[in-house]
């Protein structure tokens, strides 16, 4: 009998995606609350400067609802800035925008950054509106420039029980070598 | 039926007042660590030392291999000078701040940090957050943090944390828990 149980995990090697997929869900097992955890750096395949890491729930790809802050590493007087919106196709780790860019998949290379994410999506497992609450956080520290990091919480209007996670990046990044995500459940029953 | 998903490999005080505790020979078999303390200061020594700092250091790593950002707040404000947000080039990892032997109460610090995938031959990666509250004479503070370190010597792994403060001894009622999150 558990509580917290470990749903599955994946560590990207070959750095050709930008898509790591949780699929096939249990929906059997009385999982309510999932949470996520990453370890990533991307690969930048442009000079595109505007890249985020993105969460997708049950592949729904419209009517996100997101609010938050986020640094974006330089002087906190007009590095910080809050964001709030609606309508988007998912949940938006906005710190990559500036920590993101330019990473490589060089492993012990941190002049472009590694960052880390994690995601809570309380009783993601029942048929509720999906929402990613409480502890949401981006990180990528860096050793040229200040890193980044946000903090935010979102829903989604999709209401069907939790089959797939999808953890995305832009489309001219990949994932570096060694990017390793997670993903775990919580009951809200001890039965 | 499932087996936890979780467990606890390691919890422990800072028997008889210390600055400093460690954890080794962690076990190399887990995806994650999370650590949860709460760092009491022990105001008895009485040398009037104002706010310290919280640090923490992998696998005896003191070289200029750590990256730290975090964005805090103050007594109700941003703390606003450049620098606060990012550590670079450290030679820990910055948890934060907390308060030092000023006063005659302990400060309680809690702190709940992730170090994902902290076994992988990878520069290891984490993320948090920590303040301090019940302050004797200071605004509490609070922050979210993430840091990480480089693979200095190569193959990498961590297999041992250090959790320090600066120039304020932890009293014994402080309590760190190193939770494991299994990846099967």
């Amino acid at each position: 009998m558990a509580v917290y149980e470990f749903v599955g995990a994946g560590t990207v090697s070959g750095s050709t995606t930008n898509l790591v997929s949780f699929t096939s869900i249990s929906t059997s097992d009385d999982w309510k609350t999932f949470q996520l955890f990453g370890s990533l750096s991307l690969q930048d395949t442009s000079a595109a400067t505007t890249q985020s890491l993105y969460i997708q729930l049950n592949s729904t790809s419209a009517n996100y609802y997101i609010a938050g802050f986020v640094s974006s590493g330089s002087a906190l007087s007009t590095g910080v800035w809050r964001m709030g919106g609606y309508s988007q196709t998912s949940f938006d780790a906005q710190s990559s925008i500036q920590a993101n860019q330019h990473w490589t998949d060089t492993g012990g290379d941190w002049v472009n950054g590694r960052g880390t994410t994690s995601w809570t999506f309380p009783m993601a497992g029942a048929a509720t509106r999906k929402v990613a609450g409480g502890l949401t956080m981006s990180g990528a520290p860096r050793n040229t420039s200040a890193g980044g990091f946000d903090s935010s919480t979102g829903a989604s209007d999709n209401t069907d029980a939790l089959t797939t996670v999808n953890v995305k990046c832009g489309y001219t990044q990949y994932f570096g070598d060694g990017s390793h995500f997670e993903l775990y459940a919580i009951k809200d029953t001890n039965a | 039926m499932a087996d936890s998903g979780a467990d606890v490999i390691g919890a422990s005080n800072f028997a008889g007042s210390t600055m400093s505790l460690s954890f080794t020979a962690i076990p190399q078999t887990y995806q994650t660590i999370r650590v949860v303390a709460n760092f009491l200061t022990d105001p008895t020594a009485a040398a009037s030392y104002g706010t310290q700092g919280m640090f923490m250091r992998m696998n005896g790593e003191s070289g200029s291999a750590y990256y730290n950002a975090y964005l805090a707040e103050q007594g109700g404000a941003w703390i606003s000078n450049t620098g606060t947000q990012d550590n670079t080039l450290g030679t820990y990892g910055w948890l934060g701040n907390i308060d030092g032997d000023i006063g005659t109460v302990s400060s309680h610090n809690p702190f709940i940090v992730d170090i994902i995938n902290y076994a992988a031959d990878e520069p290891t990666t984490w993320q948090g957050v920590g303040g301090r509250a019940l302050s004797s004479g200071y605004s509490g503070d609070f922050r979210i943090l993430s840091g990480g370190v480089a693979q200095p010597g190569g193959s990498w792994g961590v297999s041992s944390i250090e959790f320090y403060a600066g120039n304020v001894n932890l009293d014994s009622n402080s309590r760190v828990t190193l939770i494991g999150l299994k990846g099967s």
